[in-house]
């Protein structure tokens, strides 16, 4: 169903018992975007070649004082070629964004990240190779995982280098400055195009967790700060689930394994899974001391892309946060609709809140409040804490239109919608200098402003985010929304 | 073993037929395919036909070729 089809048949709806609060918000938000005159589809437009860094306009408010450093963002940001297109959002070539903040001013750059895969597919003029969501063509060699690494879902500062990481195979080395392509990062010789998660676990102290997993086998990566490898440990796991993320206390590893269970290999990637609702969500937690204790804790079927950091409390209950929906859907059909300009509408995620007991017993309490992309304040991960950022204001069209911070212990929520003529992406925390508790700083939130047709970069207040933007800059252009980033204060 | 960028090997009295070739380049000498722990190869390898597959091997379709009565020649390349 497209759009246009979907208003219609929204128009032709009386106001009634009919229509649910998630209709009529659709269905308002389409009109709200249709009387815009706005269309998303800018939002997963083709970029055709590198942007050299440029400066952005400063279009409302005042610059804070203390804000300096580097948002590096990655997402795909091509995905159709004259002899074949991609057939999924998440397999459009790695683009990584550098938005770079100095003396109140503010430059753009996006450098294409020089994959295997995006030479393979440039030199056939065509996307050749297979995906995520994407059959492939004559043509492609795949001779391993990285043959076919776009690169494309999140970016991780490491030392002086950024590693842009996809899911399915190695982290890929680039310049923090000029944003270049070294090529991939192999962590061991005999762990060459090992999976690599585009969600690896910082602890504050530096060292990085991360996982590779096929089938009922993981392997966990465990990284110092400078990217050296400590240790590298394959285990089992109860079950074939797809796993994008995973979230971790300061002692234990916890993998949620959802019901979307991997009973084939085939292409595209995804096409092999089943999703299975009757089926239980198995969370397993780690010692990370010990990687043979474990504990297994069972939830109704769930699908969450992502996690929040999670922290155990004294006795030992374990909580941690999750954007969860009912079903897969945005994997399997929305992340390629999305491509084609098609949206069929469905419930978007909501935030959610997943306690583990030492008795054994898991529950998940959902807040009602739409939620994608949570992040904290990263000093306290792994530790407890009060806050989770996440986008929201979905469920008319793709993504979201808002950004908010929740608080677990009021249940507030603190948010700001700009509406739909903007795709807000991924908020990233940016600590003041000299910063005190939990949240002392700013949130840094791109949108693609569907109106001005631009990408713009907005500045809030971590602590007041329904006061608005403190500032916000306008790029001359619209680049594709982007996935996930990370902040890199500049040296004080 | 082999120093260098070309390698020739001769099979003999090989029957007519049809045959299909699996090469690796064997980096570290140890006489095996090295794989890393999902069983993906770590070392180049290549098959007749240069033939390519996808999450595998090619099929024997794409990779096999017919050896006629006396000399037959086959180049794969490896990197």
């Amino acid at each position: 169903m497209n759009r246009r089809h979907l208003l219609r048949q929204l128009s032709g709806l009386a106001v009634g018992a009919l229509v649910t609060p998630e209709i009529a918000r659709a269905a308002g938000q389409l009109a709200a975007g249709a009387a815009l005159g706005v269309d998303w589809g800018l939002g997963f437009s083709d970029l055709d070649a590198d942007l050299a860094a440029g400066p952005m306009r400063l279009v409302s408010g005042t610059v804070p004082a203390g804000l300096a450093g580097s948002l590096y963002r990655n997402g795909p940001g091509k995905f159709r070629r004259p002899g074949g297109s991609a057939g999924h959002w998440f397999d459009g070539d790695g683009l990584m964004r550098a938005f770079r903040i100095k003396g109140g001013e503010v430059t753009l750059a996006a450098r294409f990240i020089d994959t295997a895969k995006r030479r393979a597919d440039t030199r056939a003029d065509a996307v050749v190779t297979p995906g995520f969501g994407t059959m492939g063509r004559p043509g492609a060699v795949v001779t391993d995982n990285d043959s076919v690494n776009p690169a494309n879902i999140s970016v991780m500062p490491v030392g002086a280098d950024l590693w842009a990481l996809w899911e399915a195979g190695s982290p890929t080395v680039m310049d923090a400055g000029d944003l270049s392509t070294r090529g991939v990062k192999t962590l061991r010789p005999d762990l060459a195009h090992m999976p690599f998660l585009a969600h690896p676990r910082t602890e504050p102290n530096g060292d990085i967790w991360s996982l590779g997993v096929t089938g009922q086998k993981a392997l966990i990566w465990r990284l110092g700060q400078g990217g050296e490898l400590i240790s590298a440990d394959m285990i089992d796991l109860p079950c074939a689930s797809y796993v994008h993320d995973f979230t971790a206390t300061q002692h234990h590893l916890i993998l949620v394994l959802q019901p979307l269970i991997q009973d084939k290999t085939t292409l595209p990637y995804i096409d092999g899974f089943t999703w299975r609702p009757k089926e239980a969500t198995r969370i397993l937690v780690i010692d990370k001391a010990d990687l043979e204790s474990r504990r297994i804790y069972e939830l109704p079927a769930l699908f969450a892309f992502h996690f929040g950091a999670a922290w155990a409390e004294a006795g030992g209950t374990i909580r941690f946060d999750a954007c969860v929906g009912d079903d897969p859907g945005f994997a399997i059909r929305g992340g390629r609709e999305v491509l084609k300009g098609e949206w069929t509408p469905s419930p978007p995620p909501v935030l959610a809140l997943i306690t583990l007991t030492p008795e054994g017993q898991a529950r998940i309490e959902r807040t009602g409040v739409v939620a994608e992309f949570p992040r904290n304040d990263p000093s306290l991960s792994g530790w407890p804490r009060g806050r989770t950022i996440h986008a929201t204001g979905g469920g008319g069209g793709p993504l979201f239109h808002g950004l908010a911070t929740h608080d677990w212990k009021s249940g507030q929520s603190d948010a700001f919608e700009f509406g739909p003529a903007h795709l807000v992406e991924e908020a990233v925390f940016a600590p003041r200098p000299e910063a005190r508790g939990e949240l002392d700083g700013w949130l840094l939130a791109p949108s693609v402003n569907l109106a001005a047709k631009a990408t713009e970069l907005h500045v809030f207040d971590a602590r007041q985010v329904a006061a608005g933007p403190i500032c916000s800059w306008r790029a001359e252009v619209a680049l594709p929304v982007s996935l996930h980033g990370a902040f890199v204060a500049a040296p004080g | 073993m082999v120093a260098g960028p070309t390698a020739d090997v001769t099979f003999r009295d090989l029957k007519p037929g049809a045959y299909a070739i699996r090469a690796f380049h064997d980096v570290n000498g140890d006489g095996t395919l090295n794989t890393n722990p999902f069983g993906i190869p770590i070392e180049p390898y290549a098959f007749s036909n240069n033939a390519h597959g996808a999450m595998g091997p090619p099929g024997w379709d794409a990779a096999s070729i017919t050896l006629k009565t006396g000399d037959n020649r086959q180049t794969i390349d490896i990197d």
